[in-house]
């Protein structure tokens, strides 16, 4: 099977045969570090080691894709944060930030040269010239996520009741940021951009400002990336869900607090594939291979689109609960 | 008749447009929902600054805690019948899918500020039930949740511990042989660290040391896995923290009768415990 093709077909909306397994988010696991002499934090920083503990999983266990990079804190290092690249079992996170104000965000004119930017695009072309037919997924940040890095986040989350526009003009800033980066993917040949937007669930953020402010966002973005691409939100999304679905995404992945038979009524009559949901806590890490197979057939009568973590894969999960979740769909569909 | 003649015929500044309109009810008052009502007190001063709270104002309700200090009000008096209202009439108006974290933040910044006020005039920190000690798992910097608690928690009227984020399992350890607290509360964001929790129970196991309950929760954090360890108790919400504090502390339960009794215990249906 040729994995690239079979997974952009999916997600644009061409009829498989086979439904896709990937993660479209955080895929590094210390079992795959093991194996491939690989570690963190030298895999967030070394071209190579990204590269090969991206495919890691695509190697050691049969799924269907590679995934760079490993955190979310590219785009606020690049601009100038510090960040804290943790080690094994931490991913990196920002430590502190230089913006105090909205309009002190813009992205310098050799944005995509700084920080750990070209280690991304590097990795990139190391996968492009390994693989012909692995999908490549590149996760960003997204723009009201990346505002949270950059004037804090509690911050951030009061703003939404005090500050309105000083929101609005830093989200818009954020997704200029971000444009800079999506073009840079794309002319390094990456197959799919995953836009990762924790900060946008409804646990934080209330379901109709989700709409009013950060939805807008997320359409200028998408509509922006000319290649397939997702959008990732975590937590408790139920309540978003037909605002995710029509952001201009082929896909939304959704964690397993989504009912899935109730969100595709919820967006029957849009061209979205949901993605997940397999429990990356109860499941992936702390489950046996058995359970993430029943979890993957459940979700495969639910008729999810692409099979996939429900959110970052825990490091400490076992390489086995992967392979698994690859047997699952190969079972399912007599592979 | 074209817009532009329509337009010189309108007196623009009583003109208002709004887009994209939602058919939707008249907006209800945060006092006028029947549980808030309940909550509420009447007698002055403590109506106004309790409402003052629920409309997250800190300005005010700082201005008005003041004045009623000067005209001699007890401050525990403002604090359990104004403020403390205030903050329960938000934690309700939360649960009902009204009020959203901005919500608590604000309006917890308003009484964190008030109560303050009313220590100062005490001369003391107000009296405490008990010590609980809080802290955000190794690894993990993201403490909104925990600093939520610490909020709940003080309101609620005990001693607060406050260990930080990304707090290896060791300086728990520590902090319960200096503390020995009645309730220990933990929280993670990321699958990435929520395996931080059972480090913390088997660094405590070792040294020999116990604690009546670690509530464990925040966003990646799951039920199932919290309840594969001794000695902790799944926690939905951050409100529920002062009432799992109070079953401690005046009915003796422990992380197994909170385990069973949740739902009773924060005095509420919580879906994750319906069985």
């Amino acid at each position: 099977m040729n994995y690239k093709e079979n997974l952009i077909n999916a997600l644009t909306g061409e009829k498989v045969d086979v439904k896709p397994v990937v993660s479209v988010t955080q895929l590094g696991i210390v079992d795959a570090m093991e194996k491939t002499n690989t570690s963190w934090p030298e895999a967030h920083t070394d071209p190579e080691q990204m590269a090969t503990l991206a495919s890691s999983l695509y190697e050691l266990a049969g799924l269907e894709c590679a995934r760079l990079p490993f955190c979310l804190t590219v785009e606020a290092e690049a601009l100038g944060c510090d960040v804290s690249l943790g080690n094994n079992e931490r991913v990196p996170e920002v430590e502190i930030s230089p913006f105090e104000y909205a309009d002190d965000i813009e992205a310098p004119n050799d944005f995509t040269k700084r920080g750990r930017i070209p280690t991304v695009l590097k990795a990139i072309d190391i996968l492009k010239d390994k693989y012909e037919e692995l999908p490549i997924i590149v996760g960003i940040t997204g723009p009201f996520t990346l505002t949270g890095h950059l004037l804090g986040i509690e911050n951030l989350v009061r703003y939404m009741k005090t500050d309105i526009e000083e929101v609005e003009i830093a989200v818009e800033n954020c997704v200029d940021v971000s444009m800079d980066y999506v073009e840079a993917i794309q002319e390094h040949g990456a197959d799919i951009i995953c836009v990762n937007e924790p900060t946008a669930s409804p646990e934080l953020i209330d379901p109709n400002q989700f709409k009013s402010l950060i939805k807008p966002n997320l359409e200028d973005l998408a509509d922006y990336i000319e290649i397939p691409k997702v959008l990732h939100i975590c937590g408790s999304t139920q309540p978003i869900i037909r605002d995710m679905a029509t952001c201009g995404f082929n896909g939304i992945s959704v964690e397993e607090a989504v009912n899935i038979p109730q969100a595709e009524k919820d967006i029957e009559d849009v061209d979205c594939l949901i993605i997940g949901n397999i429990s990356t806590s109860n499941t992936l890490l702390s489950g046996s291979a058995d359970d993430v197979k029943n979890d993957v057939k459940t979700v495969l009568d639910e008729g999810i689109g692409l099979i996939a973590p429900s959110c970052g894969i825990a490091p400490n999960s076992p390489l086995d609960n992967i392979k698994a979740m690859v047997e699952a769909r190969n079972e399912y569909f007599n592979l | 008749m074209s817009y532009k003649d329509l337009e010189e015929k309108m007196n623009q500044e009583k003109i208002a447009i709004r887009y994209n309109v939602v058919a939707e009810g008249a907006a209800m008052k945060a006092e006028d929902y029947p549980e808030v009502k309940e909550i509420l007190p009447e007698e002055e001063p403590f109506r106004t600054i309790s409402l003052e709270i629920l409309y997250e104002d800190k300005i005010n309700a700082l201005k008005d805690v003041k004045k009623a200090l000067d005209e001699g009000i007890s401050p525990i008096e403002i604090i359990n019948n104004g403020l403390m209202k205030g903050i329960d009439a938000v934690s309700t108006l939360y649960t009902k899918g009204v009020y959203f974290l901005p919500d608590l933040m604000l309006a917890g910044d308003a009484m964190m500020e008030s109560v303050k006020e009313c220590e100062s005039v005490l001369g003391r920190k107000s009296d405490t039930k008990g010590t609980v000690v809080c802290f955000v798992a190794e690894g993990d910097p993201h403490d909104i949740g925990k600093n939520l608690i610490l909020m709940f928690l003080r309101a609620g009227g005990y001693e607060a511990i406050d260990l930080g984020r990304d707090v290896p399992a060791a300086k728990v350890v520590e902090a319960v042989k200096e503390y020995d607290p009645i309730f220990m509360t933990g929280t993670a964001l990321m699958t990435t660290t929520m395996t931080a929790f059972s480090k913390v129970v088997d660094a405590l196991e070792q040294e020999g040391l116990e604690v009546p309950a670690i509530g464990c929760g925040g966003g990646a954090v799951r039920k199932d896995y919290v309840e594969s360890m001794p000695m902790t108790v799944y926690g939905v919400e951050a409100y529920h923290t002062p009432k799992l504090a109070d079953a401690i502390l005046n009915d003796n339960k422990n992380w197994e009768d909170l385990r069973k009794e949740y739902s009773d215990v924060v005095g509420e249906f919580v879906s994750e415990y319906a069985s």
